[in-house]
């Protein structure tokens, strides 16, 4: 049954995951000294060729980066425009992320009164929706507001989250949040309708991410002006911490109480155990690529296409702290943020 | 030679009582700038070791800086950026100038002056991705900032010393070595002139004096010519009366 209809699908996905660069591809990397050795070599090894050939020296890191992420935009488009339902809706579910992105965007921009080309030129394509170009062009927040409501899928986030009058008044980030945490636990509801294992699944990815949103929103908040009572709210309705662990965590006021919130939940006991907070955070993504690497070894389900545009960011962010710690010569900082979990198995 | 190099003035008391107070000036001056070229030259030397020492470390903490905001943008993905980008309402610090002065030099000097422009968007700014790691990149480029005022105000401090030093510099040689010895020729050549005219003077009241001797002798000799001659004519006289007499008689 499910062969027959994303048979096509699933091998593509697992087709260009193989293609992803290795441990082994990150460690020759590691060893460039400049930004054109890091092209060369990856024009030597993957399907970048087609992507990098138009680079000019000198080479930036921006630039590298964009062709890592046209390569993505265009695999996640192949495989959209070939999904049929359930397949296209989840895959529709995984653009949502980068719509908030961009609606936060394009918000933000209208507020200060960038022009538009200048916003659009800024929003991730996998995250576009038709409306988007009239919405900035609309240049006025209660307009976005009602156009937004109308035209996208985000609307039931919204009406949900926050009024009109809010918009301008309310934090971005916030909104921001808010937003996804209501797009999480959407697509939880979404992924209970689908087929048994891939409803498993992808219960304890979102699981995962939730926690994860959970945290980070905890960790980022310390020293800022958000309140306790706000904090809460930008909380997830599931999780593997939810109810009390979510309850602990928003009365946290330090990174180590943070962690003796965590040390409680056997999954994340070994990231609590680092030292500093920004291990912390990278610790959960490495948890996070490690289930998306259990998932990707199953077959016949929908969550692989999640792990897939997980791997995805995650080759971008390593390309992204590779090329710029080249750039700025600080070599020894690499392991701090490459993240190579070997996708072959 | 000396005539060369002098000024061109009338070699009178009163132009030398002028030279001479000039000559004065010169010298005092003189003295005074000298005074001023060293204070300048002292606070050239602590500005040029003040600026070595801090673009040293700049160097360090400018990286550092970047290197805080790539792990900024590592950690909150491209959405962060905009989001810091668009967070920017009033810019947080701005640059003053006011002025010291150094021995009456004008330094300008920078310094950042926190305007209390609230970050509210900024607070948040990442909050749900990387947003520690953006607070860590500001404190970064905050550091950085007041150490790039700093040289700034070191930099410009060190040119306009620089250029005062080297005006101050000239004013002393030209005081030195021109206008000071040209003052004091001219007060020599005034001298040697008043003393030329001096020598004329007496000269002259000696050729008069002589003159004036030697009319009076002559006088003198004519008035005992004339009184001669008036003792013969008495003489002559008497003699006449007494032939008279005796022809009467």
């Amino acid at each position: 049954m499910f062969n027959r209809k994303h048979g096509f699908s699933e091998a593509f996905v697992r087709g260009c995951h193989s293609k992803r660069l290795s441990k082994r591809d990150y460690e020759e990397l590691g060893r460039c000294d400049s930004l054109e050795d890091v092209k060369t070599y990856l024009e030597s090894i993957s399907d970048y060729s087609d992507y990098l050939r138009n680079v000019q020296p000198p080479v930036k890191p921006e630039d590298i980066v964009a062709c890592c992420k046209r390569r993505h935009v265009k695999e996640f488009n192949t495989c959209q425009h070939q999904a049929s339902p359930p397949l296209s809706t989840f895959l529709e579910y995984l653009t949502y992320g980068h719509m908030i992105d961009n609606l936060m965007l394009a918000l933000n921009g209208m507020l200060h009164g960038r022009s538009s080309e200048e916003i659009l030129d800024k929003c991730s394509p996998i995250g576009l929706f038709d409306s988007l170009p009239s919405v900035v062009i609309s240049g006025n927040v209660q307009e976005l507001y009602r156009l937004v409501l109308v035209d996208t899928p985000l609307a039931k986030y919204l009406s949900g989250a926050v009024s009109a009058a809010d918009l301008d008044e309310l934090n971005v980030e916030l909104i921001r949040n808010v937003l996804y945490k209501e797009y999480l636990q959407d697509f939880m509801k979404f992924c209970s309708t689908l087929d048994l294992r891939t409803n498993e699944l992808m219960k304890n990815l979102l699981d995962l991410e939730a926690d994860r949103h959970a945290i980070r929103i905890t960790v980022n908040s310390f020293g800022t002006e958000l309140s306790k009572s706000v904090r809460t709210t930008l909380y997830t309705n599931f999780g593997t911490m939810h109810p009390d662990g979510f309850v602990r965590l928003a009365t946290c006021e330090t990174v180590d109480e943070v962690k003796q919130v965590l040390v409680t939940y056997p999954g994340f006991h070994e990231v609590a155990a680092k030292d500093d907070a920004h291990d912390v955070d990278r610790g959960l993504r490495i948890l996070e690529l490690e289930s998306c690497q259990r998932v990707l070894a199953e077959q016949f389900n929908l969550a692989a296409f999640y792990a897939f545009s997980k791997f995805q960011e995650n080759e971008l962010s390593n390309l992204m702290w590779l090329t710029e710690c080249i750039a700025q010569r600080q070599k020894s900082s690499l392991g701090e943020g490459l993240i190579c979990i070997d996708t072959h198995l | 030679m000396s005539n060369q190099n002098r000024l061109q003035v009338a070699p009178t008391v009163t132009q030398l009582a002028v030279i001479k107070l000039r000559l004065q000036g010169a010298v005092r001056g003189h003295a005074l700038l000298k005074k001023k070229a060293d204070a300048l030259t002292l606070r050239h030397r602590a500005v040029l070791k003040a600026i070595v020492e801090r673009k040293t470390t700049l160097g360090e903490i400018m990286r550092e800086a970047h290197f805080s905001w790539t792990r900024a943008r590592h950690a909150g993905g491209e959405s962060v950026k905009h989001a810091v980008l668009d967070g920017v309402e009033r810019a947080k610090v701005r640059v003053r100038a006011s002025e010291e002065n150094v021995a009456g030099v004008k330094i300008p000097k920078f310094f950042l002056r926190d305007t209390g422009a609230e970050q509210r968007r900024m607070e948040l700014a990442g909050l749900g991705r990387g947003g520690a790691r953006v607070r860590e990149a500001r404190g970064a480029f905050e550091k950085a900032m007041t150490l790039l005022s700093e040289l700034a105000s070191l930099q410009t401090a060190f040119v306009t010393l620089d250029e005062a030093i080297r005006t101050t510099n000239r004013r002393v040689n030209a005081l030195e070595n021109y206008v000071t010895p040209r003052l004091q020729n001219t007060v020599k050549y005034i001298l040697g002139e008043l003393d030329e005219l001096e020598r004329e003077e007496f000269f002259r009241l000696k050729k008069v004096q002589a003159k004036k001797k030697r009319d009076v002798e002559q006088a003198e000799r004519e008035v005992a010519e004339i009184v001669a001659d008036d003792e013969a004519l008495r003489i002559a006289s008497e003699e006449l009366r007494a032939y008279d007499d005796v022809v009467r008689g």
